[in-house]
């Protein structure tokens, strides 16, 4: 990069706030979705808005395609750096900045680790509710990217549904300030559009989110079944039921396998097909009814055995085994393909069942853990990215799924967004015509479409939507 | 605008000679194609187009023109799908909230939100207005239930966002954007929606006040207790001095009257109705919003928080003993003033003034009136940055500004 522009960028963040060293620009070349690669051609972090907004209006003024990064633990590549841009990261801007409890809203910076968020406002009786499983490392700020979700979005719903006011950076470096939480947007909703957007439309440096009361008791049942079938048909009777969990989650047993072998071990049962993690919220009557009238559909779904876990160490190991499941996965092979698709959920047996099909066609080894709940799938196919051959089985396995989920009435994505990965099969979701509004809102905030630009939407021709080089994959 | 023209689209049943607004008539189409027809007649001779939907709430709205015709979508009708197993239904825009509560109540579930007079509002319409309802303490706002949207904008291109699945983060969440824009930048036809469930019982606890110092009290005290109420209301109709305070909890019976119980230790002697009568009441609160096309109407909505000072500063600004009906909703912070039907309303000067003090102090404050207002009586703009992204994406539908509804926000003309 051109020196003088690196002084001033450095004049603005310090060295703190800039990474140009080649071997430290390494990490940043791919997010979770590690075959998709490209090294950006500087990093900047910068430590607050006031930093971001003089870095941007730079880049601006240089015309140089820009990257938004949170923690890099996306799965689509919606981070993944494009040729001759610049990544901007938010991992110094960590601050909780107000926790207004009376009001019951948060104000962080957008690189906050989700966790955290969570944890400061425990104290006072509060929760953040959108929990996606990397949330000891993802940020508030990628989470709005992409509009994540997590166990818990089965009753509190994913990240859209909590988000108040952003500050944003827009990409000409301007402030647009819509922090302020309000009853319901003034004019269009702004806030509800950005969320979700994948970093097209400027740069979220604040984050405003609703929390909720923690709830007075909660619970986790451990669900045992002798078939996978038969843990997939008693969600959607309990959803047709009209039971009230919070979170309704399958481990298959391949998973269940690797979870007990790894530092997660949750004392699920090896010899068990799946289990189902049900959580119920409430108070001890809501609890105790939830309970009994889930319990009634296990039976009839040859559930071996249910267990309320009995103290609090009991529930959290739970949990831990369930969400250090994909970290677990890496006794399966070192890489590992996460998908994510949502199905209508009285079609979680139909869709996991051909997933499985699909996988076994390839030769690839499938795990199934998910937010069976929503309907939301992830058929994870392990893999070795250094064999060429497999690389390629994994991703025709993964259209291949998608395109039984779409023909069923489900979607591309539940929570991880479309990035890179899905970009290319958006025309199997949405006509042309719903693409290319799309396009033309993303343009009405970013005329010069550079921010992340090559993402979420996809290039027709190699002269269109596509300013910078390099975005054909 | 020649009725004979709108008539040659959508048939002389179809067309009404004169809507809300004098001379404006109004065509009906009873499906998209027509609808298109009359986007593209518009498009062709220049005219300036009014979105409506049943028209109960256009009087939300402000003009940025006066319309040569309007286009209601009440009779593009009907239920497109309904999954009960999975939770979700899809409708066209004209379909009225009573359909869709009826279709749906019988497989035990119920359509958020749950606003007043149901049977007067649209689908459409609540999602373009952004209008909520009695459910939002429990439910939250109306546009966070609805999954997708399909729309028709006015280069007669019909577009998709969103879907038919809970949960669904594939594109832009476009249907967050016309979810409150008024119908300034397309036309929404079709719907999905998230489904709540029916709940087994339903108690109202009420008690009355001559203080509303008090029953702004009690009101605090409930909600800061461990309760999860589906509506916690304040009314005062026209009797100065007589504030009613009803707390309507909903859900697994067991768990309601445990709910009771702790709350019967908190209220002093409340009335407590149940089933039939629970119900009644239920649908009578609900229906408490005060009706603009009856009345003019001051929302205001503020953070909790400022809530006391903000219902302070409009008793002060609105005068003495004002002849108006106040509908609080401590728990989602709103207060909606009804006009007494008859008094003079306030001029605009009055509520310019009044909604400037308001929001000084973080309200937001819109005047809802019987048909659509001036941009005069639009809030301020507080952000030109803000305004100019909101032009640019009403630009990127409608370039050639054939719509003429535009939300209550000044910025946007």
């Amino acid at each position: 990069m051109n020196p003088p522009i690196v002084r001033a960028l450095r004049a603005i963040v310090g060295d703190a706030g800039l990474v140009v060293d080649e071997t430290r620009r390494i990490p940043y070349e791919c997010d979770g979705l590690a075959f998709e690669r490209q090294k950006p051609r500087l990093v900047l972090l910068p430590g607050n808005t006031e930093e971001a907004l003089g870095c941007m209006r730079i880049l601006h003024e240089e015309g140089i395609p820009i990257v938004a990064r949170g923690a890099g633990t996306g799965l689509t590549g919606g981070a993944t750096p494009v040729e001759g841009g610049v990544v901007v990261g938010t991992a110094r801007m960590r601050r909780v900045l107000e926790i207004n409890v009376q009001d019951r809203y948060a104000r962080a910076e957008a690189g906050l680790v989700n966790l955290d968020l969570s944890r400061a406002c425990a104290d006072d009786g509060l929760m953040y509710a959108p929990d996606p499983s990397s949330q000891m490392a993802c940020t508030i700020g990628g989470n709005v990217a992409n509009n994540s979700g997590g166990p818990h979005c089965f009753k509190y719903g994913n990240t859209s549904r909590h988000v108040l006011g952003l500050k944003i950076v827009t990409p000409e470096g301007e402030l647009l300030d819509l922090s302020r939480p309000e009853t319901d947007p003034e004019g269009l909703d702004l806030v509800g559009l950005f969320v979700g957007s994948e970093g097209m439309f400027g740069l979220a440096t604040e984050v405003t989110v609703r929390l909720l009361p923690a709830p007075e008791n909660v619970e986790t049942v451990l669900a045992i079944f002798p078939d996978l079938d038969d843990a997939c048909d008693a969600v959607s009777e309990i959803i047709a039921e009209r039971w009230d969990p919070s979170a309704l989650e399958i481990l298959d047993r391949l998973t269940i396998q690797a979870v007990e072998a790894s530092i997660y071990a949750a004392g699920y049962p090896a010899e068990a097909d799946a289990v189902l993690l049900i959580e119920i919220e409430g108070s001890r009557a809501e609890c105790d009814a939830n309970y009994n009238g889930i319990s009634a559909v296990l039976d009839r779904h040859r559930v071996i055995e249910a267990r309320r876990a009995q103290t609090e160490q009991e529930r959290k190991k739970l949990w831990a085994g369930r969400k250090g499941a994909y970290g677990a996965m890496g006794r399966i092979a070192p890489d590992l393909y996460v998908s994510d698709v949502v199905v209508p959920r009285t079609k979680l047996r139909e869709l996991v069942r051909k997933s499985t099909e699909i996988c076994s066609e390839y030769g690839l080894k499938l795990t199934n853990v998910f937010h069976a709940g929503d309907g939301n799938l992830h058929p994870n196919l392990s893999y070795d990215r250094r064999d060429s051959d497999e690389l390629k089985r994994v991703l025709a396995a993964g259209d291949e799924i998608m395109e039984a989920v779409i023909a069923a009435g489900g979607t591309l994505s539940g929570e991880h967004g479309v990035g890179l990965e899905k970009r290319d099969q958006m025309p199997m979701y949405f006509s042309q015509p719903d693409l290319d509004i799309m396009l033309a809102v993303r343009a009405a905030w970013d005329q010069q479409q550079r921010m992340n630009p090559g993402k979420l939407l996809p290039i027709r021709a190699c002269n269109e939507h596509m300013p910078f080089k390099g975005l054909n994959r | 605008m020649s009725s004979n023209s709108l008539e040659s689209i959508v048939g002389r049943e179809n067309v009404e000679e004169s809507c809300v607004i004098p001379g404006v008539p109004v065509a009906h189409p009873v499906e998209v194609d027509q609808a298109r027809e009359l986007f593209k007649l518009a498009s062709s001779e220049g005219q300036k187009l009014l979105l409506l939907g049943k028209g109960s709430k256009l009087g939300w709205s402000c003009l940025a023109n006066r319309p040569d015709f309007a286009l209601s979508t009440s009779r593009l009708s009907g239920i497109i799908e309904f999954e009960p197993g999975d939770g979700t239904l899809t409708a066209l825009a004209g379909t009225s909230m009573e359909e869709l509560n009826s279709t749906t109540r019988g497989a035990g579930l119920t359509i958020t939100p749950d606003v007043p007079r149901p049977e007067t509002a649209s689908l459409g319409g609540v999602i373009a207005t952004g209008a909520s309802g009695s459910d939002r303490l429990a439910m939250g706002p109306g546009r966070l239930h609805v999954l997708g949207t399909r729309v028709l904008q006015p280069n007669g291109e019909v577009t998709r966002s969103g879907g038919n699945l809970v949960k669904n983060v594939t594109g832009y969440d476009l249907m967050r954007l016309y979810g409150g824009s008024f119908g300034c930048l397309a036309l929404v036809t079709e719907a999905s929606l998230r489904l709540g469930t029916v709940p087994e019982g339903t108690i109202v606890l009420s008690m009355d006040f001559d203080e509303l110092e008090t029953a702004l009290g009690a009101a605090e005290d409930v909600l800061a207790a461990r309760v999860s109420p589906r509506a916690v209301t304040l009314e005062n109709q026209l009797h100065p001095g007589q504030w009613s305070l009803h707390v309507v909890l909903s859900g697994r019976l067991a768990h309601i009257e445990f709910e009771l119980d702790r709350l019967a230790q908190l209220l002093k002697s409340p009335r407590v109705s149940r089933e039939t009568a629970a119900d009644e009441l239920k649908c009578r609160l609900r229906d408490l919003e005060p009706d603009s096309r009856e009345r003019a109407v001051l929302h205001v909505g503020v953070q909790p928080s400022r809530l006391r000072p903000t219902i302070a500063a409009l008793l002060d600004g609105l005068g003495p003993s004002p002849r108006a009906e106040f509908l609080l909703q401590p728990g989602i912070a709103t207060v909606d003033v009804g006009l007494e039907p008859g008094s003079s309303p306030p001029g605009p000067d009055t509520l310019l003034f009044l909604s400037r003090t308001l929001r000084a102090s973080g309200a937001s404050t819109t005047l809802r009136v019987d048909r659509p207002m001036g941009m005069e009586l639009a809030a301020d703009p507080d952000d030109p940055l803000r305004s100019s992204l909101m032009e640019r994406l009403r630009a990127t539908y409608d370039p050639s500004r054939l719509l003429c509804t535009r939300p209550p926000l000044g910025g946007l003309r």
